[in-house]
């Protein structure tokens, strides 16, 4: 049942979203873990805190979501790879450090479990109302990267994935879960220890004293010294030229920024992942992620018994958005239907990219409980918003 | 409130007028530490630490501006030879801008 | 190393021609970024100084410094001591050091930030990091205000002083940096003032070869934006001020030192306060078990393999 050193825990298992989130921080190397206890991603600490002391992990507990996503951000620095989860409030919490860990370039991976908002709100029942938030939740601008678990089988597989992107890209990753995704239990088959790749941050290349922090070739991706390793490591949250130094004028903004985002936007195919269910002569095409990506899958199966020519587009990364991607699969329907447990955040994306084309329809809610493949498949056939009725 | 001027270092009594002359040189008696002093000028701004704490009033703020407008320390005429190397004007000067090595070393 | 000729000099690049004297700290600092941007007269130089001497004769080697700060005066010495130094966010440069330091626990981890940073914003993560005793050394320069953004108040700005946001008078109170730092489990706490080098820097090379969680208060002039809002003259004059000077800072009741050593260590007393003299000394110097002491003992050693 163990996988290589006895890490890997290889086999099928019976588990929450929540566990097999951190069997696929651990798949993918995390052995590091600073979080904070929060409904309904509090089992994500627990499992870790139990599983690292095992395998030469460190788990802490810290005494805030801000110290975590700071520890989470230090440990990285120091080589190891680092995680911290949490939920709404939490999240908010974070942003600021989020900013820091994008703007010096830290792999990490954060995971927030939806639940039902604003404010403490419905701390155990789902939600998806961080989701504009997940793409603009820090101050200034930047890139980011979500993805958006339908099962707990993808709980462990894109937390895995989130591992790979933010090594990769040298940027904190998002893992958008919800409460119901997060708690409830499926089959996880986890495969034997690196059948699921997960590439690694670069080190320097040269020596130290050719070494330039942040300078990048077409890759757009700097080279990573880490602490202890001899570099006379400088990095700043403030914005910085290629060797470190905090040089707060126009020009180097001019420089810094626009790479940031492009380091993001030009390396979809290290994060871009989405699902196409009878897309190809769809008459109508449904797009929704996480929890409501399984209510929709069910929705567009029964309109497809019945005759109808639905489908759906499922994003398992919603930020960058796969837009083209999406362009693509919506070409020649009449309508689009975007479902989600929120008052409509991602549909303004989709409304955006979709530009008039064809009538979008949202489905909503105000947060609490699944959407049920009903209401998705009957905003199938209106071209009104559809609301959940209590 | 009144503006701090800075205090001037309390004078000893004068030395008197004439002296003996030794007739012997102590035997036991230990070389005399020098130091020579180096201003690093384009780092100094001027805060006058070293000048008021120095033992033996040695430093002073000379006439001419570095680069950034401050005029450096520099060693007052005719005490270069009064520095022991204490190396308190190293140790309290917020800029690295001055440093003393002992003589003959 | 000698000089051509024992002549002092000024070399500035007029009259330089010969190779360049160095500085006998200039290789821990990133010289080549000299001068700082400190204000003339500012303390932070002389603590950093203070501190590198520290660290050099504890014998941390360069490769192993590490150097967090946050974000204000205080916390730009990351940009002039050689070591991997990170400019982090207001207030979290606490966590952000337990994270390198868990990450590679071989490393000798400094937070080097001012008494906002610390102390407002970062308050709980200093209590919570001494609690667990984090092995980490955090040098706090108090010059009791927001010295980068012009001169407010903060949580050690001394009851009565001047500030741009109590230009009245500070209507509250100020932390007790040493006894805070006690009470809450630090296992090294010291206060020194700029004035006192030495001092400081045998504190350094003592706080740097201790294990656990060791806090150095430094008192330092802010002489443009704390000295300038309590009518001190410069940089210099809040240094005599240390050295008991009464006509600074108006009544002092004929005290004949602003700053007392106190050699015993009790904490009694040792509130700031305008009216009274300043207490430095080594208050707390024990040991008891580093956070990474306790997790292996009883996290890793009771773990269950999987």
């Amino acid at each position: 049942m163990t996988g290589e050193k006895g890490v890997a825990l290889t086999g099928s298992h019976f588990m929450l979203g929540d566990q097999a989130c951190a069997e696929g921080a651990i798949y993918a190397g995390c052995r590091f873990f600073a979080g904070y206890p929060i409904t309904p991603a509090t089992e994500i600490a627990e499992r870790m805190a139990e599983r690292l002391p095992g395998i030469g992990g460190q788990y802490i507990q810290m005494e805030d979501e801000i110290g975590s996503i700071a520890a989470v951000l230090g440990a990285s620095v120091a080589g190891m790879r680092a995680m911290t989860a949490t939920s709404g409030p939490g999240f908010s919490l974070m942003q600021e450090n989020l900013g820091l860990g994008f703007m010096m370039e830290v792999p990490a991976v954060i995971v927030n479990v939806q639940r039902g908002g604003p404010s403490t709100g419905l701390p155990t029942s789902v939600g998806q109302q961080d989701m504009m938030q997940a793409r603009f939740g820090s101050h200034g601008d930047y890139a980011a990267i979500a993805y958006t678990p339908s099962s707990p089988q993808e709980a462990f597989e894109l937390t895995v994935d989130a591992f790979s992107t933010a090594e990769r890209l040298r940027t904190p990753v998002l893992v958008m879960m919800d409460e119901v995704v997060g708690h409830m239990r499926e089959r996880v088959v986890i495969p034997e220890a690196g059948k699921r790749p997960t590439l690694s941050r670069r080190l320097p290349s040269v020596p130290p004293s050719e070494y330039r922090p942040f300078r990048v070739d077409d890759d757009l991706v700097p080279e990573m010294a880490i602490a202890g390793g001899g570099y006379s490591v400088r990095m700043t949250s403030l914005t910085h030229d290629e060797l470190g130094r905090a040089v707060t004028d126009t020009a180097t903004q001019a420089v810094l920024l626009p790479r940031l985002l492009r380091k993001v936007s030009e390396h979809r195919e290290v994060y871009e992942q989405y699902e196409l269910r009878h897309v190809k002569d769809a008459e109508v095409l449904v797009v929704a992620y996480g929890i409501t990506g399984r209510s929709a899958t069910g929705a567009v199966e029964a309109g497809r018994a019945r005759g109808v020519r639905v489908g759906l587009f499922r994003p398992r990364t919603v930020w960058p958005f796969p837009a083209e991607a999406l362009l693509r699969a919506a070409r020649t329907v009449r309508r689009v239907v975007v479902a989600e447990i929120n008052m409509g955040q991602v549909a303004l994306e989709v409304e955006r990219l979709i530009a008039g084309k064809c009538p979008v329809v949202r489905v909503t809610s105000p947060g609490g409980e699944v959407l049920s493949p009903e209401l998705i498949l009957e905003a199938c056939g209106q071209d009104r918003a559809a609301k959940v009725r209590r | 409130m009144a503006v701090a001027q800075s205090a001037v270092l309390p004078q000893g009594p004068p030395p008197p007028a004439a002296l003996p002359p030794l007739t012997r040189r102590p035997i036991d008696h230990p070389p005399r530490i020098r130091g020579v002093v180096t201003v690093i000028g384009d780092r100094c701004k001027e805060c006058e630490f070293c000048v008021h704490y120095c033992p033996k009033d040695v430093l002073e703020i000379s006439p001419t501006y570095n680069a950034r407008g401050y005029r450096p320390v520099r060693v007052k005429e005719g005490r270069k030879d009064e520095c022991i190397a204490c190396r308190f004007c190293q140790d309290v000067c917020p800029e690295f801008a001055i440093f003393v090595e002992e003589a003959g070393k | 190393m000698t000089p051509a000729n024992e002549e002092h000099r000024v070399r500035t690049p007029e009259t330089e021609s010969a190779p360049p004297h160095r500085h006998p700290l200039d290789s821990v600092l990133r010289s080549e970024v000299l001068p700082h941007i400190w204000c003339p007269g500012c303390g932070i130089g002389v603590a950093l100084g203070a501190f590198l001497q520290g660290l050099d004769r504890a014998g941390i080697p360069l490769e192993k410094r590490v150097i967090v700060g946050g974000i204000g005066c205080s916390s730009r010495v990351v940009y002039y001591a050689r070591a991997d130094a990170y400019h982090t966010t207001h207030g979290r440069a606490i966590p952000f050091a337990t994270g390198i330091k868990l990450a590679n626990p071989s490393l000798a981890v400094t937070v080097f930030a001012g008494d906002g940073d610390l102390f407002a914003i970062g308050g709980n993560h200093f209590i919570h990091a001494a609690r667990r005793n984090m092995d980490l050394l955090v040098v706090c320069i108090n010059n009791f205000n927001y010295g980068m953004t012009g001169g407010q108040a903060g949580p050690t700005t001394p009851h009565d002083a001047r500030t741009t946001t109590t230009p009245n008078g500070n209507f509250e109170f100020p932390f007790n940096l040493p006894q805070l730092a006690a009470a809450v489990g630090a296992v090294y706490v010291a206060r020194w003032t700029t004035l006192d080098v030495r001092r400081l820097r045998d504190c350094f090379t003592e706080a740097a070869g201790k294990q656990g969680f060791r806090f150095v208060e430094v008192l330092a002039p802010c002489p443009v934006s704390f000295g300038k809002n309590n009518d001190i003259g410069s940089g210099l004059d809040e240094m005599d001020y240390y050295r008991g000077l009464e006509h600074i800072w108006g009544s002092s009741g004929g005290l004949p030192s602003r700053v007392e050593v106190r050699e015993t260590g009790d904490l009694a007393g040792t509130e700031i306060s305008l009216h009274r003299p300043i207490i430095v000394g080594k208050f707390v110097d024990r040991a008891r078990p580093t956070f990474l002491d306790n997790y292996k003992a009883v996290a890793v050693a009771k773990g269950k393999a999987p």
